[in-house]
């Protein structure tokens, strides 16, 4: 089982994880920052834990394009 | 005659405050991600009512930058954060998109033209003076070009947005981009991080061999083929002045508050002693060798002086004499005795090392010490790591201030 881990403050609101994960990332208007959908903030650290058959190819990506590197994906 | 403005940048609040206590006549800063530097630690938006009140008690003007490009989704931030600076009565937003410009405008926020816009001659600064107040010119100008359109601003009478005559600001020390004003796209190309966001992955600073398609390498003197020496105006800072602008620029909000304080401090003192007609040979070494003190890739006087080749370093990180490295924290300060109590938690300390002092309302002091006192309050000359110290100093302490060692680099 995968989460994905995604540390905000740091974000710069590049919008690179929205454009290959729309189904995870959006965009907020209020900030200028991505969101990771129904995701569970504490301190500032969204953490979303994904149900299986995820394609472990597909979210990964975000991981890659993140220029601030703050998107992670661990095995819980 | 009035006396031209030193800008200085603050990127924290011991950059702030060391700004202020060597004498800045302004300050810069940048708050969330909408800034040239989104990858340093910056301020929030609920810094700027703290910003601006520290600067209003010391009386300084202080700009806010917001020089970025700016998405669709930015929009409100860019409104939050302009709002707020209209609010707490910031002197200036430093711009560069159109969007940002207008709704400056709209507020009444004097603007200043970002470097990044470009502007490198006349009829392009009065296309500007319409929608401000300060123009940031072109680094890539030499000195006559800038007499030119100052003169001209002065001739013509070019008036901004608050019917004055549009003031010019220039880059007087710090780090030079390789790539025109900053618009670079290597860190966008190799780490999809864009400079032009603030996010600058600083690609040109690393060594790279040359190669043909052949495979062949080239033999090259310098292995860092990009990256820029600093630049450094301190030494004619005279010729700078008499072109006449009004404001001259530190760069670095990114970098420590020691270098800004070393940095205000030489280029407060060159300003004063231009006014005061004793600028001289001497003065300008002293200058040189306390800024070589403090971070650098080497100097070189960018392309005021019309050089036809830019000099590259040929070091990574800093040229810099002395580094500091962390040895303790202020625990507390005993006011009518003035000792600081210190505990040391990283190597050791002995008497007459210099140690730097940085940390919040004191900026940066640096001292020498002449006396050290261990717990039992016995005189010793060496206090070992672990342990708690008092120390006696001239100027006021504060908790959880930061001590620094000063070492040879």
């Amino acid at each position: 089982m995968l989460s994905i881990i995604y540390n905000r403050k740091k974000c710069i609101g590049c919008s690179n994880c929205v454009l290959v994960n729309p189904l995870y990332f959006i965009m907020s208007k209020l900030d200028g920052k991505s969101i990771l959908l129904n995701s569970i903030n504490k301190n500032g650290i969204y953490t979303l834990k994904l149900i299986n058959n995820i394609n472990y190819k597909y979210i990964i990506k975000s991981v890659k394009v993140c220029p601030v590197k703050i998107i992670k994906i661990i095995k819980y | 005659m009035k006396k031209i403005e030193l800008l200085s940048p603050a990127g924290n609040y011991d950059s702030l405050y060391a700004a202020i206590n060597s004498g800045a006549d302004s300050i810069y800063f940048g708050v969330e991600q909408l800034n040239m530097r989104a990858l340093s630690s910056n301020f929030l938006i609920k810094d700027i009512k703290k910003i601006s009140n520290i600067c209003n008690r010391f009386n300084i003007k202080k700009y806010i930058t917001l020089n970025t490009i700016i998405y669709d989704n930015d929009i409100l931030l860019v409104k939050k954060i302009l709002n707020y600076s209209k609010l707490y009565n910031i002197d200036g937003v430093i711009a560069m998109d159109n969007f940002v410009i207008r709704y400056a405008n709209k507020l009444k926020i004097p603007v200043h033209i970002s470097t990044q816009l470009n502007i490198t001659n006349l009829e392009t600064l009065k296309f500007y003076s319409k929608y401000s107040d300060i123009i940031v010119l072109s680094r890539e100008l030499n000195l006559n070009q800038i007499k030119f359109i100052c003169d001209s601003i002065k001739k013509n009478k070019i008036k901004g947005r608050f019917n004055k005559l549009i003031k010019i600001e220039m880059f007087a020390h710090g780090s030079l981009c390789m790539a025109i004003s900053g618009k670079c796209y290597l860190s966008l190309h190799s780490d999809n991080s864009s400079a032009n966001r603030g996010a600058c992955k600083q690609n040109c600073r690393r060594e790279y061999t040359v190669k043909d398609y052949n495979n062949n390498s080239y033999k090259i003197e310098n292995k860092y083929i990009m990256s820029s020496k600093d630049l450094s105006t301190i030494n004619f800072l005279d010729k700078i002045i008499n072109t006449g602008i009004s404001i001259l620029k530190i760069e670095g909000r990114g970098k420590s508050p020691e270098y800004v304080s070393v940095v205000t401090k030489c280029y407060k003192e060159a300003i004063e002693s231009i006014y005061n007609n004793n600028y001289t040979y001497n003065k300008i070494k002293k200058w040189e060798k306390e800024i070589k003190k403090v971070y650098n890739r080497g100097f070189w006087s960018g392309y005021y002086l019309g050089k036809n080749i830019g000099e590259w370093t040929n070091k990574s990180g800093s040229s810099s004499l002395y580094k500091k490295i962390y040895i303790g924290i202020v625990k507390n300060y005993l006011d009518k005795k003035s000792i600081m109590i210190v505990l040391i938690n990283s190597y050791d300390i002995k008497i007459n090392d210099y140690i730097y002092i940085i940390g919040n309302k004191i900026g940066v002091k640096i001292m020498k010490i002449k006396e050290l006192y261990n717990e039992k309050k016995n005189k010793v000359n060496i206090i070992k790591n672990g342990n708690i110290c008092t120390i006696k100093t001239n100027f006021r302490v504060y908790k959880y201030n930061k001590i620094y060692k000063v070492i040879k680099n």
